[in-house]
């Protein structure tokens, strides 16, 4: 997008309710000065970040109140991941480690402003129309510019040879119909992953009858508790290999991601509670080794072994029919499937220990008892 | 009586129509006096496009670092 575009603000914006408070208001600089440059000293581009509460609050407080503790808005998890494998004995080790993540990781979190007005910045911004305020984000441009990687585009289909998820596919379903405004602007404090969040997506909600103690299907009544719905109805998701980031000569900020690729694998629940009881579940590989920040520091991550590389995941490719689910023995007696210690790199051995499936879990050929899915 | 009527109904319009006069004369004036240099500028594309060009002259854009690679 061309700069004109980001800040281009319509004139029927001026006629909404929000279009009513005067510009300084929220953005500060000063309205009479005709001089660009010096009306925008001290000019504040996101009103809503870090403190939601003082745009936004005055009028919608009931969600600001829970929106400032959100998983968007502070991405905690991200920053209790990197602390939890970084090196803690050395304290300016530590500090380095969370500047480089404040560099490269804290850019992807959302705002009030970054859903309902803009891009997010880790976009470069731009109004997503004229200013306007928008109760339900248009997803394409929202969700899509930072989840557009792999969730959005698994959702859509946008993996050349894999079908878009069904929901997508066949009830037109986007991300808001599964993830909530309620979710989104949910209080996440003590969070440690999103899937603890009680305001998650839950396959139960829509599909009752089939989570239920006493599914009508046989193959849910048999795998109710151990399997989660992903690993029968996922297809492949996307993983990614080896991620180093820095700064090159100019001060810009790099990325490499040496290897991305398509996979399905079935591996161990590292942490099974009553909320989450599956012993199998879908894993993904996300962009993390111990050198992620090396060209800032040595050994920032030296507890990298503490978190599995292999995360638990919920992949956005779910069908009725997929090819682990068409028989019974193509999962059953189907190793290739399930995350092994010959899948895993030497250095992440450690690491995944408790999301490998050894030899003696992985579930043996049957009969074929069960009627089709 | 009639006539007295008549001329009361007469002066009642006559006052509300001058009042109803004020208050939009009044809005139009406070509406122009609202117009910040912020809505004149960004609400006018030609004048956002040089503004943009003399940006540029001041803050040339950030590529992408050569260094970058794979997928994001």
């Amino acid at each position: 997008m061309e700069l004109y575009e980001k800040i281009y603000v319509h004139p029927a914006f001026l006629k909404t309710e929000h279009g009513q408070i005067s510009c300084e208001t929220c953005h500060g600089g000063d309205p009479a000065d005709p001089n660009w440059q010096t009306a925008h000293r001290k000019i504040v581009k996101d009103p809503t970040f870090p403190t939601a509460d003082e745009a936004c609050g005055e009028c919608h407080e009931e969600i600001t109140s829970t929106a400032k503790n959100s998983l968007h808005y502070t991405l905690a998890p991200f920053t209790q991941v990197i602390k939890a494998r970084a090196n803690k004995k050395d304290k300016k080790s530590l500090q380095k480690v969370i500047q480089a993540k404040d560099k490269h990781c804290s850019s992807c979190h959302s705002s009030c402003g970054q859903c309902h007005v803009s891009r997010s910045d880790y976009v470069n911004g731009g109004f997503l129309a004229g200013h306007a305020f928008k109760k339900k984000p248009p997803v394409d441009t929202t969700c899509a510019s930072c989840h557009g990687g792999r969730v959005y585009r698994e959702l859509t289909g946008g993996n050349s040879g894999y079908a878009a998820d069904v929901h997508y596919q066949k009830k037109e379903m986007s991300c808001l119909d599964c993830h909530s405004a309620v979710e989104m602007h949910a209080d996440a404090k003590g969070i440690r992953t999103r899937f603890e969040l009680p305001q998650r997506p839950q396959c139960k909600k829509c599909h009752a009858e089939v989570v239920s103690e006493e599914p009508k299907t046989k193959s849910h009544a048999i795998h109710k508790d151990t399997v989660a719905c992903q690993v029968c109805h996922g297809l492949a998701n996307k993983n990614c290999f080896s991620c180093h980031v820095g700064t090159d000569k100019e001060g810009l900020l790099y990325y490499k991601c040496v290897e991305t690729k398509m996979g399905f694998k079935i591996g161990l629940n590292p942490n099974r509670t009553a909320d989450r009881p599956a012993k199998y579940v879908v894993l993904r590989h996300p962009p993390a080794n111990p050198d992620l920040f090396a060209s800032y520091l040595k050994d920032g991550l030296s507890d990298f072994n503490s978190l599995p590389t292999w995360k638990m995941d919920t992949p956005h490719t779910i069908q009725r029919i997929t090819p682990q689910n068409k028989s019974c023995n193509n999962c059953h007696g189907n190793a290739s499937l399930f995350l092994q210690e010959k899948d895993v790199s030497d250095w992440e051995r450690e690491a995944n220990a408790k999301v490998v499936v050894p030899k003696e879990s992985l579930p043996e050929p049957i009969e074929e008892v069960m009627e089709k899915p | 009586m009639i006539a007295y009527r008549w001329y009361l109904t007469a002066v009642f319009v006559l006052v509300s129509f001058c009042a109803c006069s004020l208050i939009l004369v009044g809005k139009e004036h406070l509406v122009e006096k609202s117009e910040s240099q912020c809505v004149v500028c960004h609400t006018d594309v030609k004048k956002l496009i040089r503004l943009g060009w003399e940006v540029e002259k001041i803050r040339p854009k950030q590529g992408t670092s050569a260094q970058t690679s794979g997928e994001g």
